[in-house]
Formats: structure tokens, sequence, C-alpha cells
């Protein structure tokens, strides 16, 4: 069964948690190509899924991702696959990894840490990929998923 | 040997690291050629808000050691209100010293400091992050009075929610085979992420509203003071400054081994009778906080080949 339109160039974003995908759009938002209507983007929730039981899925028709914006994805949903489609062909296909250390992806939190007073790059550790955990390099706070601000 | 050029965390630090650094503080205490391993070198004490005490005892260390020190101690004497970044005055100190102390008002300013400069970097406190030279000193002060640093039982008594003092201690701590004994108003209480680390670690630990049941059953009792400036609310504070004080007659019945230690100042959470008593150990406490900051910087400047 078609669950939602195949597209012919852009970006596929599958086996997000289900009931994830709103908190992805708040990152794709952030996107100009997106936010500026440039591409059209589909969102499916709850769909079936062999791989965790429910997922949600979101096709960006004619658009794609820096690696950065892929790491930013990558945080608030850690077990998802992104393919790229060009000609209406899969040219390349992954498993999002949260990185072992985030460079400049994520703020911190702490209003007093000292990357929120000088101008300087930001630098966490994942604690945990799946529960959304990471600790600021400098001021040692730990972050959870709700607490994430990007850069 | 300390596996980094600086000193920010007390979590960077191993056992073996913490029992070096200790063993080294011991070696210095009666050496005389201590005087002279740093003659011609400068520490800077970069201290972007007060703190009389640890200040003194930095630039007595580096004194000590036959050095020289440079800095200021307040925001309002550096260049950050003029608009200079924190990176500018650290590169430019940077060129003016050998070694750095460093506290400031902002967490991870220290770390972030290490990344700067090339020279060594010790924290002397991050906002209410990090005061890994305290810890030590503390940790010091417990082995030189019981001889050991395993097989004691250690109460920690006060404001352990927002103390950092404590919460750094008790992650050094976690490293020794002790039982803690955790004692706070309610509101006060360990937080959270402190008891899964001392279960990770498998240390046995208590908490306790008053102290009083246990007293003679302890090591070590650690008492600190309900920090006013960790309140938004003045009259929780108010409520809680007082909880605990601790008396004379109250150490009567105690192991003679028994220690009273305190990271001063103090307000009135201990009363001054206990000062003559032979269990108040925060004066000598306070004493080897110099002895530390000499093994510190003795080290790190071996380790950097700093020093003739």
């Amino acid at each position: 069964m078609k669950q939602i339109d195949f597209i012919q160039n852009g970006t596929v974003i599958d086996h997000i948690k289900a009931g994830e995908s709103f908190k992805v759009l708040e990152v794709l938002q952030m996107i100009e190509h997106i936010s500026e209507g440039q591409c059209k983007v589909m969102i499916g929730c709850n769909f079936d899924s062999g791989v965790i039981s429910r997922k949600d899925i979101i096709k960006i028709s004619g658009g794609f991702l820096t690696q950065k914006e892929v790491n930013q994805v990558s945080l608030i949903a850690p077990r998802a696959t992104v393919s790229i489609i060009r000609n209406s062909r899969i040219i390349d296909k992954y498993k999002l990894q949260v990185e072992s250390e985030l460079h400049n992806i994520i703020a911190c939190r702490n209003p007093n840490c000292i990357t929120n007073v000088e101008s300087m790059p930001t630098r966490f550790h994942t604690l945990s990929a799946d529960a959304g955990e990471f600790q600021c390099h400098y001021c040692e706070v730990i972050m959870e998923k709700e607490d994430l601000r990007f850069v | 040997m300390l596996s980094s050029k600086d000193i920010i965390s007390i979590k960077d630090l191993s056992r073996e690291a913490i029992l070096n650094i200790l063993d080294t503080t011991d070696q210095l205490l009666d050496d005389e050629t201590k005087y002279e391993t740093m003659r011609g070198k400068i520490l800077a004490t970069v201290f972007y808000e007060t703190s009389t005490r640890t200040k003194i005892s930095f630039n007595v260390a580096m004194k000590r050691l036959g050095g020289n020190v440079i800095g200021f101690s307040h925001l309002k004497n550096s260049s950050f209100l003029k608009g200079e970044s924190f990176y500018d005055t650290l590169k430019i100190l940077e060129g003016y010293c050998d070694i750095m102390a460093l506290r400031a008002p902002w967490e991870g300013a220290a770390r972030y400091a290490g990344e700067i400069v090339q020279v060594p970097v010790i924290n002397a406190g991050d906002g209410a992050n990090q005061h890994p030279t305290q810890t030590l000193l503390d940790l010091y002060t417990i082995r030189r009075t019981q001889g050991r640093l395993d097989n004691l039982k250690i109460g920690l008594l006060g404001d352990l929610k927002y103390g950092r003092t404590v919460h750094s201690l008790l992650l050094g701590l976690g490293l020794f085979n002790v039982e803690l004994f955790l004692i706070s108003p309610k509101q006060l209480k360990i937080p959270n992420r402190y008891q899964r680390y001392l279960e990770n670690r498998e240390i046995r630990y208590h908490q306790m509203p008053d102290y009083r049941a246990i007293l003679k059953e302890l090591d070590i009792l650690y008492v600190t003071r309900v920090q006013k400036e960790r309140f938004a609310d003045e009259i929780e504070y108010a409520q809680l400054k007082d909880s605990y004080i601790l008396t004379r007659s109250e150490l009567k019945g105690v192991r003679e081994n028994l220690r009273v230690l305190h990271p001063l100042p103090r307000v009135n959470e201990i009363a001054t009778d206990v000062d003559e008593s032979p269990h108040a150990a925060y004066f000598e406490q306070a004493k080897y906080g110099v002895n530390v900051r000499e093994a510190l910087i003795y080290m790190l400047m071996k380790a950097g080949k700093g020093m003739s």
C-alpha cells in the first residue's frame, strides 16, 4: 500500500519513533529553503513498521540537509534512516547516528555557562543517544531531550 | 603523574592521580629544597570574583616555592567590563605568567581557559560547578587526620543540594571505600544524580535529617553552611539557615579519632566552643589548602617542564 507520495528529488526521513516527527519538523523549520516554501514537506504518522512498532515518516520534496542539520535531526530521532532521492532513485541511504561528541550543534541550557557568556562554539558529550542525554563539556550540566536548543 | 596539563574538575582525576597529589603534598611538607623550585616563575591569580582565602592561599603556595604572583581579584579590576572577551584577557595574561589559577563566576570558564592557553590552569572555582583544590585539600585533611581514605564512616552535613564543595567531595570520596551519612533538611537533600553516582560505585550511603543519632559512629563530620547566595527565596533561606548548630557538648562520647571539617567560612553551624576541642580540624584543613596548592603547582610545572 502506498502510504505517502513518492518524491522525485529530495530527502526521506524514515523510522522516526511515532510521535516524534513534530519535533523533527521544528528542526526542519529552521532550515531556510524549507521554511521559505521552496520545497514541499509531507508528514505521515503512526505507520506500521517492522523495525519499530509504530513510526512516523517525513518526506522533503526538493530539499536536502547539510551534515549539521542531519546531526540535529539525529538528536531528536536517533534511530531514523535518511534516504537521498535523485531522479526518483535512492542514491544514498543511511541510519542516523548520534556522534559521541557534538560540536556546535546544540546550545547549553545553563545561562551561566561560559558558552553563553563568550562568543565560542559549544561542545557536548553524548551520555545516552536513546534517552537524549548530553553533557556540556564546559559547565558539566546535563541536557535532556526537552532542553535541546539548536545553535 | 597527572594526565592533563590542567586541574579543572575532580571528575578528571583517578584514584591514583588523587593519591599521587596527596603523596606529593606529604613529601613537600618538610622538604626545604622546595623553596627554590619556582624561582623566576610567575603564577597569575586571575580572579573574576572575590575569594580572599583561596587567592591568599594560592599566593602563599607560590611564594613558598620561591615564585612570584601577579593578578587581579575582581571582575571590576579586569577589562571584562570594558568589553574585552575572556579569551583576549587570558591570551594576554598567558604571555605574562608560567601558570594560572582562575576563579570565575561562569561555569565552564576553567575548562575553556585550559583550551585557550598553553600554560597550566588550576581551577580555583568556576561558578556553581567545580572547585577541585578544595576537594583535594578536604581529602588530604581526611587522610592526614585518619591515616587513610578507605574504610571510613563520613558524615556530610548541611546544604547537600546546592553545596558545590559537598558535591565535589562526594565525587572524590566515591573513588574510595567509604560509608556516607548524608545529613540535611529534606529541602536540601543531595540531588538524585549524586545518589545514582554513589549507587553505580557501590558506595553505602544513608540519608537522614539529624546527626545526633549517628555522631558516635563517625570518623569524619564534614559541616557546610547554608549559602544565602544560592537561594532565590529569602523566606526559604531564613527557615533553613539555622538547621544545624554543632556544639561542644554534643561531641561527648564520640570516637577519639572523629574530626570535624568545614570548608569555611562558617556562619553559626559550628559553635565557637568546638574550636578548642581536639575534634576540631577546620583551621588545620584551611592550612593544608596551601600545602595541597603547593603540590599542584609543583606537579603541573614539573610535568610541563616549566621549572628548573
